[in-house]
């Protein structure tokens, strides 16, 4: 990174405070093409999340080692040209609240430093972007910088504030109130925004269990408890999806696994699908193919499929992924992120390189 | 030797009750120490917050390191075990076993052979969900994570690591050949090592919610509430009311369980009890120790000859002593 790069980095990181982010060219050295079959770009990130649309690829990284503290860094590009078409929509200081949505031509992110909901259009930002939600968490919790997870659907806004039981409604087209969903006996733990319902995960504090609970997104009914049978641990990624008929999700510990639910709930206890598998993450369903990010030892992260409904696990499709969360499909390939450097807390030196690929899609209609 | 000699940790014997401080390079060997209540074993630079010792060597973690030496020579054998693999951490907690230590450092667990590692530590198992201390028996290293109760051999698992008990907590964890069981703080409970059949009660049940130790040997379960230790024989312990064997001395808590043949030992409150089993009727004083910091310190260990315990701070140098059984 040369001079040029490190003193804008420390300039957007900044003013980004302010919310005064405008699109950005980080220049031909953060992002470049190759030669190798299957990659779309070369970045200097760990990339944590990908997103995809018809038209542009889109994911949040960091660089390592940070030249300004702990930035983190919203782009996106074209699909078909992605080296020449980044567009950087924010940075910010803190490592949490890394989620951020696409919808309807938005991209949506959540500011944690400062507590704000914010949106562009997804070419860019031209100016500063709007503001959804001045002060989102200080409202509820009269905190500011409270870590919050969130899941953008359909143009709305579902959140929680950790430690909190609250499962909040935030419209985005329209943005009025914030809408209480659903009160949870317990902290919510983790959300997921699946069809009409929000999901999530709380612990029942008399059973000393945890439970998967759901309400409509709209508020309309009350909360339903799906499952008690799931073991949800809060140092990785919950990974979580339905079909037509059934909800997926993983039990993300070192000996953990794949599980399914009729939609309708778990009469007695969920059917396993893979296990033991260890640390798996992210979900994702393709027609009757199922995707699944795993660790395939510590930090190690690797991406595997199955058929369903019996769930006959495929060869590792791609090893050394950068996150557990780098995972995108469109109507014809997998995007994932890659690298071959190791990306434990204990490598805080090496100056980071991913490769984002696009893998052929498997047959979503065949094992 | 130009490696210690380099070292910050000074490291002197002292021979009996004298002053008589040594360079490392020139110690006397550990078997001409006198082994009587007021000898000084080892004199460190840095508080040590741990011992252990197994058949031929004494280990500490003092100052955020691992170290060990030959409980027959430790002048001329002493060791440093790496803290990770980058070396810049510190050492939380070890635990020794089947030829190998381990260590916690950073949420990773770290092997190596006890007579040294080859140069770099292997790393075991990372988890962000580790829940210190580790426990070690044969081959392997156990831990609880955040759910469930694992295994992975001294080499590392590959991929998951062996599933002990779902959804079961270890608070102390102790073995007998076949079995592991656990506190887990409400009851004793029990598994196959390898995890082979599902968790069983194996006693305890009525006892009321204890945080303590336990141990297993002889065919019997012991047990610390904190305020007592009871006995119960591990082919029906909820056959009968257990037997109680110890009550603490002021308000506890009893800690470190620890078998030796015929002999029980555990820490009451810093200071180190033994009585002879099996009505241990005859409880005594053995030292005063010093006080743990953190949870599974070890502050006294044991092997066949000597009883080796950490001197409280204040009294002089950071001192491992050492005496005869």
């Amino acid at each position: 990174m040369n001079i040029r790069e490190t003193a804008f980095l420390l300039i957007l990181a900044s003013g980004a405070s302010a919310c005064s982010a405008s699109v950005v060219d980080l220049g031909a050295t953060f992002i470049s093409t190759s030669n190798e079959p299957g990659v779309v770009a070369v970045v200097h990130e760990r990339v944590e999340k990908l997103i995809v649309d018809d038209e542009r690829l889109y994911w949040i990284g960091t660089h390592v080692p940070s030249v300004a503290g702990n930035v983190w860094l919203l782009h996106s590009c074209l699909k078909l040209n992605c080296a020449t078409t980044l567009v950087t929509y924010d940075a910010q200081s803190n490592d949490v609240g890394r989620n951020f949505s696409v919808s309807s031509g938005q991209i949506y992110w959540y500011r944690s430093d400062v507590g704000e909901l914010l949106s562009c259009p997804i070419a860019g930002c031209d100016g500063a972007p709007r503001s959804l939600a001045p002060e989102l968490v200080h409202q509820r919790t009269g905190l500011t910088g409270v870590m919050i997870d969130q899941a953008g659907f359909d143009d709305e806004y579902f959140y929680y504030p950790i430690g909190f039981a609250l499962l909040n409604r935030l419209p985005l087209l329209e943005p009025g109130p914030h809408q209480l969903l659903a009160q949870s006996l317990s902290a919510i733990q983790s959300i997921a925004i699946q069809g009409a319902y929000a999901y999530w995960v709380a612990k029942d504090q008399i059973e000393n269990k945890q439970q998967l609970l759901r309400a409509r997104k709209g508020g309309a009914s009350g909360v339903e408890t799906i499952t008690s049978d799931l073991n949800v641990s809060l140092y990785r990624g919950f990974g979580f999806t339905t079909d037509e008929s059934s909800l997926y999700w993983t039990n993300n510990t070192l000996a953990g696994s794949i599980s399914r639910c009729p939609l309708a709930g778990c009469p007695d206890d969920s059917a396993v699908l893979l296990s033991p598998l260890r640390a798996p993450q992210n979900l994702l369903i393709d027609g009757m193919r199922l995707y699944y990010e795993h660790e395939v030892e510590a930090y190690d992260y690797a991406l595997s499929s199955c058929a369903l409904p019996a769930c006959v696990a495929s060869a590792l499709l791609q090893e050394h992924l950068d996150a557990p969360s780098v995972l995108a499909l469109d109507d014809r390939y997998l995007y994932v992120a890659t690298t071959e450097q190791d990306i434990s807390p204990n490598n805080t030196n090496e100056d980071t390189i991913a490769r984002i690929r696009r893998l052929p899609k498997l047959n979503p209609e065949s094992p | 030797m130009s490696r210690l000699a380099s070292s910050v940790i000074t490291f002197f014997w002292l021979l009996g009750c004298s002053t008589k401080a040594v360079e490392l390079d020139q110690a006397p060997p550990f078997a001409s120490v006198p082994t009587t209540g007021d000898d000084p074993a080892l004199v460190l630079s840095e508080e040590p917050t741990s011992v252990w010792v197994d058949e031929r060597r004494l280990y500490w973690v003092a100052g955020g390191k691992l170290q060990s030496c030959r409980t027959t020579d430790c002048a001329r054998s002493l060791l440093d075990y790496p803290s990770s693999v980058r070396g810049e951490d510190n050492v939380v907690t070890a635990v020794v076993a089947g030829g190998h230590v381990y260590w916690t450092s950073r949420n990773t667990i770290y092997s190596c052979p006890t007579e040294g590692c080859d140069p770099k530590p292997l790393t075991v198992t990372q988890d962000p969900a580790l829940q210190p201390p580790p426990f070690a028996h044969g081959e392997y290293v156990y831990w609880s994570s955040d759910f469930d109760i694992y295994r992975c051999r001294a080499v590392g698992c590959s991929g998951a690591p062996d599933v002990v008990a779902s959804n079961s907590l270890a608070q102390a964890l102790a073995f007998d050949e076949a079995r592991a069981y656990w506190s887990d703080g409400v009851r004793v409970m029990s598994a196959p090592v390898d995890g082979s059949a599902p968790p069983e009660i194996a006693g305890f049940d009525q006892l009321g919610a204890f945080t303590g130790d336990l141990a297993v040997g002889g065919g019997y379960l012991y047990v610390s509430d904190n305020l007592h230790i009871f006995r119960c024989p591990l082919a029906n312990c909820d056959a009968s009311p257990p037997t109680l064997l110890v009550t603490a001395s002021g308000s506890g808590p009893l800690t470190q369980i620890t078998l030796d043949g015929s002999t029980l030992y555990w820490d009451d409150a810093d200071t180190l009890r033994s009585c002879r089993l099996p009505a241990c009727t005859d409880p005594r004083a053995i030292a005063t120790l010093r006080q743990g910091t953190s949870v599974g310190d070890k502050l006294f260990a044991i092997d066949t000859n000597d009883i080796y315990w950490l001197e409280p701070p204040g009294v002089g140098s950071p001192t491992i002593r050492r005496m005869a059984k």
